[in-house]
């Protein structure tokens, strides 16, 4: 496919282009409880092909771009049809001039997984099997699952000399944990791993299942106050990409942030830990072919970097980097148990954002434990809402813990004076 | 002007159908969604312009489907010629359908029964005034700088007014042994979103218009610019929500959010197969006030939910959900109503071929009322008037309502007070809400401007909305 695509680039006088291929494999078994409800394999190509064309307006020049999306099964004259559309419709799109990122032909990288020492059926299987080896009570058990064995080969080739290839495995999904007594109630789990990672499965599908059924007992919502907050696991996550996305080439660009390298992020009056943060790749390579590393964000609440793709990083003045979805957070100084002491602990929301805008985040509490000197409260409903910019001076990470695709950092933080609304 | 059919899909039938006759000769139940899609974008703002295919929109391929006597079995591919097909048998009869057999101890397979494949024959196209691909991307473009730099130049504090444009035309097969549709579609949505700073902070406004149409939806957009400036520049001066429960009159698009995170989700059925949705309990029972009925159908509105037949062969419905204010039935893909026993509602959809089919809604909306928005606000005594929501969250197992406006005007004494709070959460349980309702307007309108995920993924085009609604809600 990619000769054809070259041939009709060739034929319609198109110097500046990049092709981006994919050939993506999965396995995927679909649960009920412990039945399987639906089976099914996947196998399937496909490419992007972006192209670039100049010109100039009142003296000024422009580079314009348009994607199209190339398949098999196409014809030559259907290829070249639909790159030559989207090449009159670049002429359109008239941004800013920029160089393309110029690369070199490099050896193809296959990521290490464990996920390849088998077929994805097989690993699909295996982590059938980790999932529901935690499922052995009567109470409270798994509703439902899904799970995806999946192996993807990327091919980036373009006008600028980038000529990559690289094939990364991940095995991801989401289950559902119910409990039926005192009362009938479910919490929703997701899991991304890159390697065969039966041990961490089976290890959050027991989490899960006494975290539905502490649900079940609970019976009220916290009452509504300020509290200091502790949350957890992938709700820390969320909060930390407010940081990633504020320092996004694109929103520096466009005046959404107003963030330059060496801010103090958390502003100057910091009381409690200063943000030690990490942009850490997924995949060798960015989208355009640019190679990715572990990049330091924030070191000691300042910022370090203001990153992304490779025009608005020109646009700046600055190295392009490509876009980052995994933050590494170095931070954590208190053991949980202490951390939550006399705080409200929210480990479960029916969903949970943060507004990169406006630095708002919030959600309506599934599961909470409010820590106080009588004991451990388990509660439900009620929701949270609070203001990043105005609490990120007083953070406090726990020591322990915690590993996602796109995380990797303390298990929870404490957040101070939270409104919760009961 | 109707929707064209696609030649890539009339090239593949036939080679569909050998692939069909030849895995027929083993499997009870054959059938292939062939899908020919095309979308493109155009977008202007701060960051620039973009126009181009959208890849999430824009797919070729084939999912076949495979009964082998007790359960089912998908492949998704994009490879099809005469000598693909050998390799594609193997795949189902060596790799698919044998997973069947090598479940880890403890796990066993669902048993369905096989699907009726009644027999029909269906061709159907939309229609459209002005094919974007018609209109060119050009004069697309000038449409949306256009609105993009009126909205500018009303107001300094403007940072910027992103505007843009989507439409995907959509060409889908369905084939089994007794079955042969096909449908073309045209959807086209716009959004215009105004930013203005607040303190440190970006506040702004979204707002859309969407229609199973072409280029015309444009004009429709270019209306919604007034409204988007003014309440943007309204929430600079916006005040937090202090938490309480209030009367609130909901506008068409507050209540389309309501109807479709709060309720819609909890009537997709292949939830109550899985014992996650309280409504499977309510059937027949008061949920709401006798002031409503609702429905979800792709055969029964024009926007972009809008099809003939879903994506499991099933033709397109009308559903009354619930019927002056008593739930009559949920909605359901074709292998959820055969596990429940019922008939499938048409709503088996799926993100694209290389998806799973789930229970998916479609157009879903309350039916208009009798009461006037004038009259509304002039019956809240203290209150708010719910505008512009921004994000909600399904949960049918416990009818926890948890959405997201951006808007809230106050009103005292039935008028507007002219003070604004943003943003807000609603909370509650979903027939306490619906039960409040005690007004409904004449009005209606639907918004397809978004998209509906399954959980957090299997993304879907859908519309909802409906009247202006009275209901007493908890609000922080």
């Amino acid at each position: 496919m990619r000769d054809i695509i070259l041939n009709a680039l060739q034929a319609l006088d198109i110097a500046n282009y990049q092709i981006e291929s994919t050939e993506t494999e999965s396995a995927e078994l679909f649960f009920i409880q412990k039945t399987l409800d639906m089976r099914r394999t996947k196998r399937t190509t496909g490419c992007t092909v972006t192209v670039y064309r100049d010109f100039e307006a009142d003296g000024v020049k422009f580079r314009g771009s348009s994607q199209t999306q190339i398949f098999e099964g196409m014809t030559p004259d259907e290829i070249r049809g639909r790159i030559k559309d989207a090449f009159f419709a670049a002429q359109f799109v008239k941004n800013p001039f920029y160089e393309l990122y110029a690369g070199k032909k490099e050896a193809p990288v296959e990521m290490p997984s464990t996920l390849a020492d088998r077929s994805l059926e097989e690993d699909a299987l295996v982590m059938a099997e980790a999932l529901f080896a935690a499922d052995t009570a009567e109470d409270a058990f798994i509703n439902s699952a899904e799970i995806f064995a999946i192996k993807s080969r990327v091919g980036i080739l373009s006008s600028a000399g980038v000529d990559i290839a690289y094939t990364r495995y991940e095995v991801k999904g989401e289950f559902v944990t119910q409990c039926k007594i005192p009362q009938d109630v479910e919490q929703f789990f997701q899991f991304d791993y890159a390697d065969l990672n039966a041990e961490a499965l089976t290890a959050k599908a027991k989490q899960a299942i006494a975290a539905v059924r502490d649900r079940a007992s609970a019976q009220r919502s916290p009452q509504a106050g300020t509290y200091s907050v502790v949350l957890s696991g992938d709700q820390v996550a969320t909060i930390m990409e407010y940081y990633a996305e504020r320092a996004l080439a694109p929103y520096v660009y466009a005046h959404y942030s107003d963030w330059a390298v060496g801010k103090q992020v958390q502003g100057e009056d910091v009381q409690g830990e200063k943000l030690d943060l990490t942009l850490l790749p997924l995949a060798p390579y960015s989208e355009e072919g640019i190679p990715m590393v572990a990049r330091p964000l924030v070191k000691d609440g300042e910022l370090q970097l203001i990153y992304g793709a490779n025009r608005f990083c020109q646009y700046l003045g600055i190295e392009p980097t490509g876009y980052y979805e995994r933050i590494g957070v170095n931070n954590g100084t208190v053991a949980l148990d202490d951390l939550r002491r006399g705080c409200l602990c929210p480990v479960s929301f029916s969903d949970f954002q943060m507004d990169a805008f406006t630095g708002h985040f919030g959600g309506e509490i599934r599961l909470a434990y409010l820590y106080t000197e009588d004991g451990v409260q388990i509660l439900t409903g009620g929701s949270i809402n609070g203001s990043l910019p105005e609490k990120q001076g007083n953070l406090v990470f726990s020591t322990e813990r915690y590993d996602t695709l796109n995380y990797t950092g303390p298990f929870a933080v404490k957040i101070e004076g939270v409104e919760v609304a009961g | 002007m109707q929707v064209q059919r696609s030649a890539f899909l009339q090239a593949a039938k036939p080679l569909l159908q050998t692939l069909i006759g030849r895995l027929s000769q083993k499997y009870g139940y054959v059938s292939v969604l062939a899908a020919d899609t095309r979308s493109k974008h155009y977008r202007v703002g701060n960051t620039g312009v973009s126009a181009g295919e959208d890849d999430l929109f824009t797919r070729r391929g084939f999912v076949l489907k495979v009964y082998d006597g007790r359960s089912y079995g998908e492949y998704s591919f994009t490879h099809l010629d005469e000598a693909a097909i050998p390799a594609i048998v193997a795949e189902v009869e060596g790799r698919i359908m044998p997973l069947a057999g090598k479940l880890p101890a403890g796990l066993s397979l669902s048993e369905y029964d096989q699907i009726p494949d009644e027999p029909a024959v269906l061709l159907k196209s939309s229609e459209y005034a002005v094919h974007p691909d018609k209109k060119g991307d050009e004069e697309i473009l000038a449409a949306l700088n256009a609105i993009r730099d009126e909205a500018k130049g009303r107001d300094e504090r403007i940072i910027d007014c992103t505007v843009s444009f989507e439409f995907q035309e959509i060409h889908k097969l369905f084939l089994s042994p007794h079955r042969d549709l096909e449908q073309n579609l045209l959807w086209s949505a716009g959004s215009l979103y105004v930013m203005c700073p607040k303190e440190d902070d970006i506040v702004g406004y979204y707002d859309g218009a969407s229609d199973l149409a072409g280029a015309e939806v444009l004009d429709a957009l270019k209306a919604k610019l007034d409204n988007a400036v003014k309440t943007a520049l309204e929430l600079i001066d916006s005040q937090p929500m202090v938490p309480g429960e209030y009367e609130c009159v909901c506008t068409p698009a507050v209540t389309g959010m309501i109807v479709h995170e709060a309720f819609g989700h909890g009537v997709e059925m292949d939830m109550f197969v899985k014992d996650r949705a309280q409504a499977k309990k309510f059937i027949g029972q008061y949920v709401a006030s006798p002031l409503i009925t609702m429905h979800d159908g792709a055969a029964v509105q024009r926007d972009t939910g809008s099809y003939f037949f879903d994506d499991e062969g099933v033709l397109a419905h009308d559903t009354v959900i619930i019927e002056k204010g008593i739930l009559k039935r949920g909605i359901s893909d074709a292998q959820s109503a055969m596990h429940l026993g019922t008939e499938p509602t048409g709503n088996g959809r799926r993100e694209s071929f290389e998806r799973k089919a789930y229970t998916r809604m479609t157009n879903t909306y309350f039916e208009s009322g009798t009461d006037t928005f004038e009259d509304m606000i002039a019956s809240v005594k203290d209150g708010f008037l719910l505008d512009n929501p921004s994000s909600g969250m399904e949960d049918p197992k416990n009818w926890g309502i948890q959405c997201m406006v951006n808007v809230a005007r106050e009103i005292k004494d039935g008028k507007l007070t002219g003070r604004i709070f943003s943003p807000i959460v609603l909370t509650g349980y979903v027939p306490d809400l619906l039960k409040s309702i005690t007004m409904v307007s004449k009005d209606f309108a639907l918004e397809g401007g978004g998209m509906c995920g399954k959980g957090w993924k299997e993304w879907v085009k859908v519309s909802d909305g409906g009247p202006c609604i009275k209901a007493r809600i908890r609000l922080g």
